[in-house]
């Protein structure tokens, strides 16, 4: 019963691979590993849950955190790959409708890409998404 | 040979021989006399009755008293506390007597002035040559430092043992206090609803983590009542908090304004506003109005949905089906969510039933991987159709009671039903319906 996140930059923004169990136990590592996360406005960070094998209220929670440490950067937010099970308590809590889903992590390019705020014009943004980091890129234990 | 800094000396050289250290520090200890009296240990020589006929110079100075006063006046028991003649004469003598020696009795000697010096007392006794009793040889041992320590880990041990006591009380005071709280977030009993009946229950996971589920019941005119029960997300003090904040101001919104979906925007208000950012702070609700009618007997429901599983009707007829409010928003993460509203009218002999999700999220099977699910909350609630609100808890309390430890997560149920009384109901089911 252990949490990986891999953290990687993509076009898009920062990409979080969560692998594990995001439970009670260890749902505060991937809250930490977010807010430390740089994002410019208009890039996408893409949550990649292919890995994640279970997922409870504090996971949601943390979700849910995530989301708002985005929006507070006026940056947005897609969940990847998101496991049958939590797909199936997201519907519940209605919190299908409020993350973008994606089939997989690589899809992010082209939605980040649509879902980039009309205020916010895009060239600017695609320049600065080299810049994203989040701290300590690379395996989290 | 090597240089052994930091020790002492070997008392003999590495062949064996005597050095001339050891041979010269022989001289300094030639006197049996001296050595007697100034040894580190109190001697006494005693004749059989006790009376003092020899003692050192080290024994004088801690009794404090002149060799005349004591040699052929004194006995050794008068030398001791009263405590020490007691256990002298009831103890020690009657064991020397037996043995012909005693060793280490922890004793009292008086000193003059009235203090006690406490010593460790040894005795033989000194045959004749036919073998008959001659005399009494006895040592003390000065053991103030060894009473001193001993009363330190007394002391300590009984400093302990009072830091458990009153962790003990702490704890105890803890539990209390944390039941007292939870009591606060559930309603003692349900009140009395005309021409409805109602049951609920709580099963805690643990009874020293306060829970996040919560359910009440109450008036809002003299035709309607409200009812709620939801899911905090989280457990312990800070989840109990929101659960109060949610209770109280559900209530409050419920008798400002009735409808369920303007309810749970209120409270949606007051959680985003108060627990947006970092560490957010959530719950899923069910909240709804009853309005029963006395000339019918029917009950008509009417409820909103925040993320919150759907509520299970279990009709008289012995079906039973999901009342399904899809789409409904977790309350307090977004400033303006969508509540999803459902509507029907319960018969005589209907149940409306709430849950959370720790009854469907129960693990079950050999190896609980399994989850019991919707399904099998569905079949439940058609074998218990048509039994009245208490009889279904009632059932649902032995279900979770099976679930043993595959139940890990707190649970709150409550049931609403229109009573089934004598009145025949002439009027066609009634429908379900839900709105978007």
């Amino acid at each position: 019963m252990s949490l990986k996140i891999t953290v990687r930059d993509a076009a898009t923004g920062p990409v979080l691979e969560v692998a594990g169990d995001l439970d009670h136990a260890h749902a505060t590592e991937l809250r930490e590993l977010v807010a430390t996360c740089t994002l410019q406005p208009g890039q996408c960070l893409v949550l990649d849950l292919a890995g994640m094998e279970f997922c409870d209220s504090s996971g949601i929670t943390a979700l849910i955190a995530a989301r708002n440490h985005a929006h507070a950067a006026r940056a947005d937010i897609a969940l990847a790959a998101v496991p049958a099970n939590t797909r199936r308590v997201l519907r519940i809590v209605g919190l299908d409708q409020v993350f973008t889903l994606l089939p997989d992590s690589d899809a992010a390019g082209v939605t980040a890409g649509q879902s980039v705020p009309t205020g916010a014009p895009s060239d600017p943004n695609a320049a600065s998404a080299s810049r994203s980091t989040c701290s300590g890129s690379g395996a989290q234990q | 040979m090597m240089c052994r800094i930091g020790q002492e000396p070997d008392p003999q050289g590495a062949d064996g021989a005597r050095t001339p250290d050891a041979a010269f520090a022989a001289l300094l200890e030639d006197s049996a006399e001296e050595l007697y009296e100034t040894a580190p240990c109190g001697y006494l020589s005693t004749l059989m009755d006790g009376t003092v006929v020899k003692l050192n110079t080290t024994l004088l100075n801690w009794l404090g008293v002149e060799r005349d006063a004591v040699v052929g006046r004194r006995r050794f028991t008068d030398l001791l506390t009263v405590g020490g003649k007691l256990y002298h004469e009831t103890h020690f003598a009657p064991l020397l007597r037996m043995q012909g020696e005693i060793s280490g009795i922890a004793l009292e000697i008086k000193q003059t002035g009235g203090a006690r010096m406490p010593v460790l007392v040894s005795s033989v006794v000194k045959y004749g040559s036919t073998g008959e009793p001659l005399l009494i040889r006895t040592t003390l041992f000065d053991a103030r430092d060894r009473r001193a320590y001993e009363e330190e880990l007394l002391r300590r041990r009984r400093a302990a043992e009072e830091a458990t006591r009153q962790a003990e009380a702490d704890r105890a005071r803890l539990q209390d206090a944390l039941a007292a709280l939870q009591q606060a977030l559930l309603p003692s009993t349900l009140p009395e609803v005309p021409g409805l009946e109602t049951a609920a229950h709580y099963h805690t996971a643990s009874p020293d983590q306060l829970g996040g589920d919560f359910y009440d019941v109450f008036a809002v005119d003299g035709k309607r009542w409200a009812f709620f029960l939801g899911d905090v997300c989280g457990k312990g003090p800070k989840a109990a908090a929101v659960t109060s904040l949610t209770r109280y101001t559900l209530r409050a919104a419920a008798l400002h304004d009735p409808d369920p979906v303007a309810a749970l925007s209120t409270l949606n208000t007051v959680l985003h506003e108060r627990y947006s950012g970092g560490d957010p702070r959530y719950c899923t609700a069910i909240f709804g109005i009853v309005e029963p009618d006395p000339d019918s007997g029917h009950v008509t429901v009417s409820l909103a949905s925040g993320g919150h599983p759907p509520a299970l009707v279990l009709r008289a007829d012995g079906t039973s089906d999901f009342l399904p409010t899809p789409g409904g928003l977790l309350v307090g993460i977004l400033p303006a969510p969508r509540f999803t509203t459902a509507t029907t009218t319960l018969a005589p002999g209907d149940t409306l039933l709430l849950y959370t999700d720790g009854l469907t999220e129960a693990r079950t099977g050999a190896d609980r991987t399994a989850l019991y699910g919707d399904e099998a909350l569905r079949a439940f609630g058609a074998g218990h159709a048509g039994k009245p609100p208490q009889a279904v808890i009632r059932a649902l309390i032995g279900l979770l009671d099976g679930f043993g430890d595959g139940l890990d997560d707190d649970t709150a149920l409550l049931a609403l039903g229109a009573p089934a009384g004598p009145r025949p109901t002439a009027t066609p089911v009634p429908a379900t319906k839900n709105t978007r």
